[in-house]
């Protein structure tokens, strides 16, 4: 039900920034930059109107992209299905399709 | 800063005005105020600062950087904190808490082994969690409570020594601190009036001191052996991110137990040689216990102490002494197999991270038990390579605490802390098994939902056990409690659907939320069979702790006015004789008059008048001042010291009459004056 969404315009490489065959080290500097902002005591200064629940999702759905492409088998399955689900062979109930916003939230720190 | 005032600003204009603008100028205020950060620690607690862009240690009153975590009570029910409280153990020891940190967000279960460890009494509750009895006062005390005591005491000297109110810290705690335990301590703060912004893991905020500054990726392990807990984190630090791989430790092995050993060894030494079990006599037990403590110590520089206690006990035959030696062999023959329990964290904590040893570029010691030779060889031994000793293993806790702080208060702006859950979460299902719902070592914050249904036709409520820990069979983990869910229509079994909400915050603190999928409606939650304080207990005891602090106030207030009133007293006296007959008899007696006045306010002990009299009397004292002045001969250029000189009065310096400051004086005062008569 959850990622029907999800992953229809942005792939979880968009999501990061990087680029489909990234190794590991710069999918890991991409989440360190992303998190700098996103991460709720950060973006909560970056944006104070924004409501917590959102500076949070916001961040568990970087998280969860972090997850499956910082891990060789999980990023794996992801490439060759597309699926996050199948990457993380479970359900993924708080990734209900919060990719377009997450994205417009870093582009709107990242424009430099 | 800037960018949010910036970024407030023309919606104060608009039709919310006046809420958007309270709110903006909180969260100005907000960063105006210092945000300390608290090493509450089992046996010292630190506090920091970040002072001009570093973390920096803040002094207590009494002038040390830390702090013991000792609470008393004396006789006359006076409240004792800190040294002050640690050096009169001996002789109070049954209401003397110290180590109460072993306590805290515990269910009396839970700490069966440590409640005989101590010389106070530690009791059960109805509710079947810990309490604490205190004879001298005759009250039971949550160990939220002493704690609470530990850390306004903290935030006073603090806020002493920064000049401003000290109402918001950030206070670490052991990384595998489950989660009643940090909300226990979260309520001690609040307990304190303080409002916690943070709860930290103590090896994280080790790294954020250590990192701080540091422009380098590395890969570090931080160990932290501290008086009563253990830690071990394995962290990445790059790119002002600190993120925290994994996470493993003890919360029962610290610098205390291995003070035990020694209190044990000394105790069955001096049974079989007189019969006396020195550990059923609280005093005797309270000098074996701090002299284990420093011969502890000692063995960490010297390689054997002797520990001398005369008239330790008596006995028919007369009066009985211990005067032996320990070697540092003997020492770690004792501590063996506690030495040995540190390795299964580190190696948990390593594979949880799925990194090798030899991916790991720094070690780093924290929390004086890793002073102990022995333990620095176990480190040495596990990670093959000679730890850091950069840092203050007392200190840098409290100083990554001061840091974080700074994060949050937006003073520091390039560093974020990727935090994990020690502990996984999860509930009991059928069979009494555990079904985990957020694994240990996840990112924090995070959140997980569950759909519940009901189990049997019209049922209206579901009761679900929350755990946490990593055992497969329920009973092997923390209960967390019992969520009852109330108020879900009456329907067939199965057809209800309730959606549990599970929050982790980035305290590591979970909470609870459950509605009905059908209605959308928000669904009660009750909380039974938690080791934690009600919101009410928290609210009670706040209230009792602020009377309690009002009116320690009074009483500091009382004795100050008394000391400064003595001492103004002493000393106009002391200026009137001195000065003699130089002065003017009708000054003489108005001071006379005076110095009566407060003389009789201080034979009656009553403060409001000691206040009024001394000011009474500094008036007619600066009076007299400017008349020696004013008499033929005497210096008309330092006229300014006699009179603004105010508390300093007639004892204060440049208040001679003389003009034997001339030269000193010249510079200052020349615009308000000639050139002084005598040059």
């Amino acid at each position: 039900m959850a990622g029907s969404a999800s992953h229809s315009a942005k792939d979880l490489y968009t999501l990061l920034g990087v680029d489909r065959n990234a190794d590991a080290r710069q999918v890991k500097k991409a989440y360190h930059r992303l998190a700098l902002t996103l991460h709720p005591d950060k973006a909560c200064q970056l944006e104070p109107d924004t409501p917590a629940e959102v500076h949070q999702r916001r961040f568990q759905t970087l998280q969860q992209a972090y997850d499956v492409l910082s891990d060789k088998d999980k990023r794996d399955i992801y490439d060759s299905t597309g699926s996050v689900e199948a990457a993380e062979g479970q359900d993924l109930g708080a990734m209900k399709g919060d990719f377009d916003e997450l994205y417009a939230f870093y582009r709107r720190h990242y424009k430099k | 800063m800037m960018k949010s005032r910036i970024q407030s600003m023309p919606r104060a204009r608009t039709a919310h005005a006046g809420a958007r603008f309270s709110s903006r100028r909180s969260s100005v205020r907000a960063r105006a105020e210092k945000v300390v950060g608290i090493d509450l620690g089992t046996t010292n607690s630190a506090v920091a600062a970040m002072e001009g862009g570093k973390p920096t240690i803040v002094t207590n009153a009494e002038g040390q950087r830390t702090t013991p975590s000792v609470v008393a009570y004396s006789k006359t029910g006076d409240q004792l904190v800190g040294q002050i409280a640690k050096r009169q153990a001996v002789v109070n020891p049954e209401n003397t808490f110290f180590s109460v940190k072993r306590f805290i967000g515990r269910r009396m279960e839970e700490v069966t082994s440590e409640c005989t460890q101590v010389p106070y009494t530690v009791v059960r509750d109805a509710n079947g969690n810990v309490k604490i009895q205190c004879s001298n006062i005759d009250k039971e005390f949550a160990a939220e409570e002493i704690s609470a005591q530990v850390l306004r005491k903290l935030c006073e000297d603090a806020g002493k020594f920064l000049g401003e109110k000290v109402d918001k810290a950030v206070i670490t705690v052991p990384a595998y601190f489950n989660d009643s335990q940090r909300q226990a301590t979260k309520d001690a703060g609040k307990i304190a009036g303080i409002e916690v912004l943070r709860i930290i893991n103590e090896p994280t905020a080790a790294s954020l001191a250590y990192g701080f500054e540091k422009g380098s990726n590395e890969t570090i392990l931080v160990f932290d052996l501290g008086g009563g807990t253990f830690d071990v984190s394995v962290l990445e630090v790059g790119d002002g991110v600190f993120e925290v791989l994994s996470t493993s430790g003890d919360t029962h092995l610290g610098g205390d137990d291995f003070d035990k050993r020694i209190v044990d060894f000394l105790a069955d030494d001096f049974k079989s040689a007189e019969g006396i079990d020195l550990r059923t006599d609280k005093q005797a037990l309270q000098r074996l216990m701090e002299a284990a403590e420093k011969t502890k110590q000692e063995l960490s520089s010297t390689t054997q102490s002797s520990v001398s206690l005369p008239f330790i006990t008596a006995t028919a035959d007369g009066p009985k002494h211990i005067d032996t030696t320990i070697t540092r062999q003997k020492f770690e023959e004792l501590c063996a197999d506690l030495i040995d329990r540190c390795r299964i964290p580190v190696e948990s904590a390593l594979s949880d991270a799925k990194l090798s040893l030899n991916e790991i570029n720094e070690v780093i010691l924290v929390g004086g038990s890793t002073r102990i030779p022995a333990v620095q060889a176990l480190v040495r031994s596990l990670t093959g390579r000679d730890p850091n000793v950069t840092v203050n293993p007392d200190e840098v806790v409290a100083l990554g605490a001061a840091v974080q702080g700074g994060v949050l208060a937006g003073e520091v702006s390039d560093i974020v802390l990727l935090d994990v859950t020690p502990l996984s979460l999860g509930l009991e299902t059928l069979g009494g098994v555990m079904t985990k719902i957020i694994p240990r070592n996840t990112t924090l914050p995070t959140s997980k939902s569950e759909v519940f249904s009901t189990a049997a036709d019209g049922q209206t409520s579901v009761e679900i056990n929350v755990l946490q820990g990593e055992r497969e069979m329920v009973t092997d983990n923390k209960s967390l409690g019992n969520f009852r869910l109330d108020g879900i229509p009456p329907a067939p079994r199965g057809v209800p659907q309730v959606e549990v909400k599970f929050d982790i915050d980035a305290n590591g603190i979970l909470s609870v939320t459950a509605s009905d999928k059908g209605t959308g409606k928000q669904t009660d939650i009750k909380i039974t069979g938690a080791s934690t304080l009600s919101d009410n207990e928290v609210e009670s005891m706040m209230k009792d702790a602020e009377a309690n602090a009002d009116a320690d106030k009074e009483k500091r207030d009382a004795i100050d006015t008394k000391n400064s009133a003595d001492s103004m007293l002493y000393q106009t006296k002391k200026q009137l004789t001195e000065l003699g007959d130089k002065i003017p008899e009708d000054v003489k007696s108005k001071v006379e008059a005076k110095l009566g006045e407060l003389e009789e306010a201080i034979n009656s002990d009553n403060t409001e008048k000691m206040k009024a009299a001394q000011e009474a009397l500094q008036q007619e004292v600066m009076a007299m001042g400017q008349s020696m002045y004013q008499q033929p001969g005497a210096d008309a250029g330092a006229a300014g010291p006699g009179g603004p000189g105010g508390p300093e009065g007639p004892g204060g310096p440049g208040a001679g009459p003389s003009g034997a400051a001339d030269d000193v004086i010249d510079a200052d005062f020349s615009p308000s004056e000639d050139k002084p008569k005598d040059k």
